[in-house]
């Protein structure tokens, strides 16, 4: 068999359907880090982040037989943990706002993988500092693009908007925070 | 830093794995989410054909008992208008037009085109639909099936107005047969008001208020078929009753 490691998330998904459910663990592998930093860029709370990217893993094993290879498995399986994240939003609104400053993003915001992808780093230092500023309408679709460097068709996928309202929420969150820069400087 | 991240990560892994090892958490079969599919696309398509019929048992509804014609009449002719109007039929396409959008929001590819373009489309189509489906005249003929009679007609009789077909044409009196086949006997005055310019004719359908006296109706103002001419007070010259050109 082919070095797991070296498979596409999609083949990867069609063995653990079909042969070995264990090997479920490699997805969960490969995504937890990503998912979890998403995810908290949302809920801004370690302890319901873990939660969240746990509980979007077993709702996407559930469903795995659901998922179709045609699709992208990236964008699958962020829009699953996004849901569970808004869904935690919902239920804890109260005590996830008083946590707004309280949250440790910088243990992820330091993590050195995330920074040798970055292409404009002023423009991600500047999201980075106003990110909690944000309305989540906007966190979400900034998050995904310049954190997580998805397209704005993945975006459009997990967030369950058009291409063109990517674009729309993406440009509003840039501009409220050259505004709250313009502002601070 | 590294460390805690690794057992962090080693926490979700075991955790998710050990709960499908017990078996706590199981796979979904595909069969399940093949069925999924086909109940949405049996109810999208259930709910734009009910929609679109319901479309087509009010734009009958409109053509051949004419509510909006009650209200030449005036205040009279309000509330005879509001029992004759499809509500019902108006509410239920209504509904069945929401419960469509709400299954094709439920689709994979809906939120790629704009909310308002499907809605719109799922309207429009029902509309036209509805209205080609009343053009081929299966209504008319499905109307005379007593089963299906309740469905198409509504006994257009109330305390102060009926509606029907006329029968039988005599001197200051006429003979109406109602949607669920009622022999009524309707006489009118030197008060009652007519449509400007025209006959009583058999076959022909009527609207009048007025009120009754025993069982007979005596008519306050009668509205022929889909008249669109004013109304004016009814000729009493003596032998020509039915003769309204003066």
């Amino acid at each position: 068999m082919e070095n797991i490691e070296n498979l596409s998330d999609e083949k990867l998904v069609e063995l653990v359907r079909t042969k070995d459910q264990e090997l479920y663990a490699e997805i969960v592998k490969r995504y937890q880090d990503r998912l979890l930093r998403y995810v908290l860029y949302l809920i801004k709370n370690k302890q319901k982040a873990e939660d969240a990217v746990q509980n979007a893993f077993i709702k996407a094993f559930i469903n795995l037989m659901g998922f179709s290879t045609k699709q992208k498995f990236s964008s699958w399986i962020y829009r699953i943990a996004h849901n569970e994240a808004i869904n935690i939003i919902k239920k804890h609104r109260k005590e996830i706002l008083l946590d707004r400053d309280g949250w440790d993003r910088h243990q992820l915001l330091e993590d050195r993988h995330i920074y040798k992808q970055v292409s404009d780093k002023e423009t991600k230092e500047q999201i980075k500092r106003y990110l909690s500023a944000l309305p989540l309408k906007y966190r979400e679709p900034i998050t995904l693009f310049y954190l997580e460097e998805k397209s704005y068709k993945e975006i459009g996928d997990i967030l369950r908007i058009s291409v063109g309202g990517v674009g729309t929420r993406i440009n509003r969150a840039k501009k409220i925070i050259q505004k709250k820069n313009i502002l601070k400087k | 830093m590294a460390k805690t991240k690794d057992q962090k990560n080693k926490k979700i892994v075991t955790e998710v794995m050990q709960e499908i090892k017990k078996k706590n958490v199981k796979m979904k079969p595909r069969i399940f989410f093949v069925i999924s599919s086909l109940l949405l696309s049996f109810g999208l398509f259930l709910s734009i054909a009910l929609a679109s019929f319901l479309i087509n048992l009010i734009s009958f509804r409109l053509r051949v008992h004419a509510p909006f014609q009650y209200l030449r009449f005036g205040r009279p002719g309000y509330l005879p208008f509001l029992h004759v109007f499809p509500w019902p039929m108006l509410i239920l396409a209504i509904a069945s037009i929401v419960i469509g959008i709400v299954i094709i929001r439920k689709y994979d590819i809906s939120y790629k085109k704009s909310f308002w373009g499907i809605a719109i489309g799922l309207i429009v189509f029902a509309i036209i639909f509805g209205l080609i489906i009343d053009k081929t005249g299966i209504n008319e003929r499905a109307s005379k099936f007593p089963p299906m009679r309740e469905m198409y007609h509504r006994e257009s009789v109330g305390p102060d107005w009926l509606a029907g077909k006329i029968i039988q044409v005599s001197e200051r009196q006429l003979t109406l047969l109602t949607p669920f086949e009622k022999k009524i006997i309707v006489r009118w005055d030197e008060d009652t008001l007519f449509p400007l310019g025209s006959d009583f004719i058999e076959d022909q359908q009527v609207r009048i208020i007025g009120q009754w006296q025993g069982e007979v109706f005596i008519a306050k103002g009668i509205d022929i078929g889909d008249h669109r001419l004013p109304m004016r007070p009814a000729p009493f010259e003596e032998n020509m009753p039915m003769d309204f050109r003066r």
